[in-house]
């Protein structure tokens, strides 16, 4: 592809960017949706790591979130997080999504539950730390 | 944003295609500045009043009514 030094053409192509990323993600939630209808059974067979679509669409979504933070921290301009307020936010998801998982594995193994749900804790607080870069003293 | 870039660059005895290359962009955006269709960065404004040897405020200007207008909305 040609480098484009013209501004105004840069910010043309972002919203060209823009609406490609919709398509291509409103087609994926399609076919999902497709799929999910034809199997009937959606977490076994739609919502799980074996299906590259599922996959490829929630790690699209979770570098999405990460990157427009600096978007939304700005927007939003609230006061940063302590480290105590970090900490207590990690236990509590760690507790809740840790229970969720829990719940979905029908208690049993809890020490996978356990790592699937501290796994996504950290995620969430790892985002929520990231996003102290952008906010207000 | 009002402009008179059309006028300083025919006074300079530019075309648009040459002053777009002397700014580094298309012609196609020259043209949408001259018809006030595109707002250019102060970047590119002061890229343009360099090449017209004008200072910024004899080239871009802000209707005052017109601001408020937008302001409101």
């Amino acid at each position: 592809m040609k480098k484009v030094n013209d501004e105004r053409l840069k910010i043309k192509q972002l919203r060209n960017i823009k609406l490609a990323f919709i398509f291509e993600n409103g087609l994926i939630l399609l076919y999902l949706a497709i799929q999910a209808w034809q199997s009937r059974q959606v977490f076994k067979s739609v919502l799980t790591w074996s299906n590259p679509l599922w996959v490829v669409f929630i790690l699209t979504m979770i570098v999405f979130e990460i990157l427009d933070q600096n978007v939304t921290a700005a927007i939003a301009d609230r006061p940063k997080l302590s480290s105590q307020k970090l900490l207590s936010l990690l236990s509590g998801q760690l507790v809740i999504y840790s229970f969720l998982w829990a719940w979905l594995f029908n208690f049993q193994p809890l020490g996978l539950a356990l790592i699937c749900g501290g796994g996504i804790a950290l995620v969430v607080t790892g985002i929520l730390a990231y996003n102290n870069h952008y906010r207000s003293k | 944003m009002l402009n008179r870039v059309k006028l300083f660059r025919i006074e300079k005895n530019l075309s648009q295609k040459k002053l777009a290359e002397l700014v580094g962009v298309t012609r196609q955006t020259i043209g949408l500045i001259e018809k006030g269709q595109y707002n250019p960065t102060l970047h590119l404004c002061l890229q343009i009043c360099y090449q017209l040897d004008k200072t910024l405020d004899q080239v871009f200007w802000i209707d005052q009514s017109e601001a408020r207008k937008v302001e409101k909305s």
